[in-house]
């Protein structure tokens, strides 16, 4: 079987879900505060000597608020998943193309994690900071094409392109954290 | 002259009176059995030396089926298979949910078969499975308490450890079920650790439970935040335990007897030697091991330094577990506020010296290490039958391994990825990949690696009545969704048709739901229940939770309607049910069986098919307003 993009409608709008408005600006505080706030009243837990109806309602709600935050906490998900709203799902396409500068980029911060081993802790916190700022750069670009809906096509696909990058170095701070 | 008008107040409701709820720490080595008594307090239940229970508040996890079939349990075990000079049931937590094959690799059991691909052992009783063996502990452990209490068990709370998988959570729940006792919530050890240590009551902050039991380790990260507990992360090793620590001191000792290559007989008699030794090490610097090898007696003597060092490899493996679980908590040892040591081997001392290098501080060992988990398990079973108003924490846990499917090439993708919180629901998008094709078959694998052959096959079923497309048009949602026991159902639909397909993941080599009635109703049969008459009174049961749930959201619809406040019922949806609930209490009060109770209840059920969902929803919105700022 293979991925196929999903459709926005098919799990509704979190950010309704969460009372908070479709902007990818987003109170970190004030998510976590609605998210328990949420779960306190949803959970299944709650509902442990109710009757079969509501346990049922109870864990399909719980269900649906935890997945909300955790998309919308993380940056990323949350950029992601506004783009699905307006009908591109940017990280489940695979064999997208990345430039070549940025594939250069790539494999330069390989071969210095790889040289670098345990052993220089200097360089490794310079590679680190460096695929941090670059981390930091993707998502200042990202957030300058958000929200996604009602912009044009072309814009639409550079924000899926900025997205798969933001991904890339994603992996390459995981691949750093691993090997620390 | 103006009247006062006096207002009847809402019918007053009685307090229901308090149900038994039992906590249920059911371990590899020892379980016990806790509930909250009438002072509000947890206390764990005593055997009374009766009726093949034996004394202590310790049961050993131990089960021999005598040779005219008769079951006993814990110490009485022990004593029967002395008896006829054989060798009892031991450690039967560590087969629990697993296949055969997978047992034989990992285990030495002469007496291991298989039952359909799933373990299973033969007895004087026949063939038995581990849930089987399982659920007679868990019925001894009901019957002390319900002795004890002098009342029927309403239902339990029950103990898993935190890394438990799909099949082994399923396989725990299936042997409550035959024990005749509703799972409440299958908790993991060290999050009903936390609860008996009160975290709740310790502010806000993040906190680690390290549980050093008879054969298994477990830490994990906890967050207590705003009323909620939350597990951050879970590591630990399943073969790592206070026996392996007795090992390496009866290796220690033949060393220092100057015994090369023990016999069976001698490692069983210096590892039994081993434990009262290790246990005066806890609060000595050195002791004396005695033990008779081949007739003889011996005796050496093991500074405490000597264990310490001879046990140091396993210490560590405990304390990179630590490590794991804080990195992916994205921690570091200072972000945590207290250290709990559950299980009795962390009475050694080389372990609470090693946690408290590790985190950098005294660890909390305040609770009798081996009671920590009954006791926090029988306080949350006590909130969940709703004995308790007022005061109730929520309880956020999370899933242990990755969840997904078989896609393109043998390649697992993760749904439900590890960590997330429960309960989850996913629903991901695929399509096919053939012109015409009418069929998916749908396989569902757990685990972190990327082949689906390094991971373990959970479930397999197939989607029909795709319509015949070209390759990658057709658009089947896949629904994962996990509830708060940790438990997956999964369904399938293609949506242009609507063709579905839904499974409740059993493991391949789990019980069906047809095994584990049959095995209820043998259950019953021995210990001289009438089977249909418990169907019936389960089938009470379920109608009056039903009813007195639906009564009390009528009520509050009242409330809310007389204050001018938003009401989610309209009048004849109101009467409907209303109607319904009188028919079904005429049910209760007068059917026969269990099929007319089930068939009413069935029918409220549909009256207020909705009233769930708008009940959840209404909570939900009121949370969030008296949320806002």
């Amino acid at each position: 079987m293979n991925s196929a993009p999903p459709d926005a409608d098919a799990d509704g709008d979190f950010f309704a879900l969460f009372a908070l408005p479709r902007s990818f600006e987003l109170d970190d505080g004030e998510l976590s505060r609605r998210y328990r706030a949420l779960q306190a009243a949803a959970h299944p837990d709650r509902f442990a000597g109710k009757s079969e109806p509501e346990k049922q309602a109870a864990l399909a709600a719980a269900g649906r608020i935890n997945e909300g935050y955790r998309t919308l906490k993380d940056p990323l998900a949350r950029a992601a998943y506004m783009l699905s709203l307006a009908g591109i799902n940017a990280l489940a396409e695979s064999g997208a193309q990345m430039s070549p500068a940025f594939l250069t980029q790539q494999m330069e911060w390989r071969e210095t994690l790889e040289a670098n081993g345990n052993d220089n802790d200097n360089d490794s916190k310079k590679l680190t900071r460096e695929v941090r700022e670059a981390e930091a750069a993707t998502a200042a670009e990202a957030a300058a094409l958000l929200p996604a809906e009602g912009r044009g096509e072309s814009e639409k696909q550079k924000l899926a392109d900025t997205l798969r990058r933001w991904q890339y170095i994603r992996k390459m701070l995981a691949a750093i954290k691993e090997s620390e | 002259m103006t009247l006062l008008q006096i207002q009847e107040p809402a019918a007053k409701q009685k307090p229901p009176a308090p149900r038994l709820a039992l906590g249920i720490d059911l371990g590899t080595t020892n379980s016990l059995v806790a509930f909250v008594g009438e002072d509000g307090k947890a206390k764990i239940i005593n055997g009374d030396g009766k009726d093949g229970d034996g004394k202590g508040v310790i049961v050993p996890s131990v089960v021999h089926y005598a040779r005219d079939g008769a079951a006993h349990i814990g110490a009485a075990a022990e004593e029967k298979a002395r008896e006829e000079n054989t060798r009892p049931l031991r450690s039967i937590k560590r087969l629990m949910g697993r296949a055969a094959e997978e047992v034989r690799a990992d285990y030495d059991l002469p007496y291991a078969a298989a039952r359909e691909g799933m373990a299973a052992l033969q007895t004087n009783a026949g063939e038995k499975t581990p849930v089987e063996i399982s659920a007679e502990i868990l019925k001894l452990l009901r019957a002390r308490a319900e002795k004890a209490a002098a009342e029927k068990a309403a239902g339990a709370v029950v103990t898993v450890p935190a890394y438990f998988d799909e099949a082994q959570r399923q396989a725990t729940k299936a042997a409550a079920r035959i024990a005749g006792l509703p799972v409440l919530r299958l908790l993991s050890e060290p999050t009903a650790a936390a609860l008996a240590y009160g975290l709740d009551q310790a502010g806000e902050g993040a906190h680690a439970v390290y549980d050093l039991g008879g054969g298994t380790f477990d830490i994990s990260v906890l967050r207590f935040h705003r009323g909620v507990f939350e597990v951050l992360a879970i590591s630990g090793d399943s073969a790592l335990g206070g026996d392996d620590y007795d090992r390496a001191l009866a290796n220690l000792a033949a060393k220092k007897l100057h015994c090369k290559n023990p016999d069976s007989e001698t490692r069983a008699e210096l590892a039994l030697a081993a434990k009262t030794t290790k246990e005066q090490l806890s609060s000595a610097n050195r002791a004396e091991l005695r033990a008779r090898i081949r007739g003889e007696e011996k005796t050496c003597e093991i500074t405490a330094e000597e264990f310490r060092e001879a046990s140091a490899p396993l210490t560590q493996k405990t304390i990179d577990a630590c490590r794991r679980a804080l990195r992916d908590a994205e921690l570091k040892p200072a972000d945590i506020g207290e250290v709990l040591l559950v299980g009795g081997a962390t009475r050694m001392p080389q372990v609470r010296e090693a946690a408290a290098d590790f985190f950098g501080k005294p660890p909390r060992a305040d609770l009798n290490p081996e009671e920590t988990v009954a006791l926090g398990a029988a306080a949350q079973a006590d909130i969940l039958i709703g004995n308790r108003r007022g005061e109730e924490w929520l309880l956020l846990d999370v899933i242990p391994l990755s969840l997904g499917l078989e896609t393109m090439g043998g390649l697992a993708e993760k749904i439900i990825p590890r960590n997330s919180t429960l309960p989850a629901a996913r629903t991901q998008e695929f399509t096919t990949h053939r012109d015409g094709q009418t069929r998916m078959s749908i396989h569902i694998v757990q685990g972190e690696r990327e082949l689906v052959s390094d991971c373990r096959s959970l479930a397999r079923f197939s989607l029909a009545g795709i319509p015949p497309l070209a390759a990658g048009r057709a658009r089947i949602a896949v629904a994962f969704q996990v509830d708060a026991d940790g438990l997956l159902s999964v369904s399938a639909r293609e949506k242009s048709t609507g063709a579905s397909a839904q499974i409740t993941v059993k493991p391949s080599f789990g019980l069906d739901e047809k095994q584990i009635s049959k095995m209820l109703q043998e259950s019953f049969a021995r210990a001289g229940e009438d089977a249909e008459a418990r169907k019936k009174s389960e089938a009470q049961t379920a109608a009056e939770t039903a009813i007195a749930a639906l009564e009390k959201f009528l009520a509050a619809e009242t409330q809310d309607k007389k204050s001018g406040e938003e009401t989610v019922l309209a009048e004849d949806e109101r009467k409907k049910i209303n109607a319904a609930i009188a028919e079904l209490r005429d049910a209760v009060e007068k059917a026969p069986d269990a099929k007319t109770i089930n068939e009413k209840l069935r029918a409220l059920e549909k009256a207020a098919a909705n009233f769930a969902e708008k009940s959840v929803a209404k909570e939900m919105r009121r949370a969030l307003e008296k949320n806002a700022p």
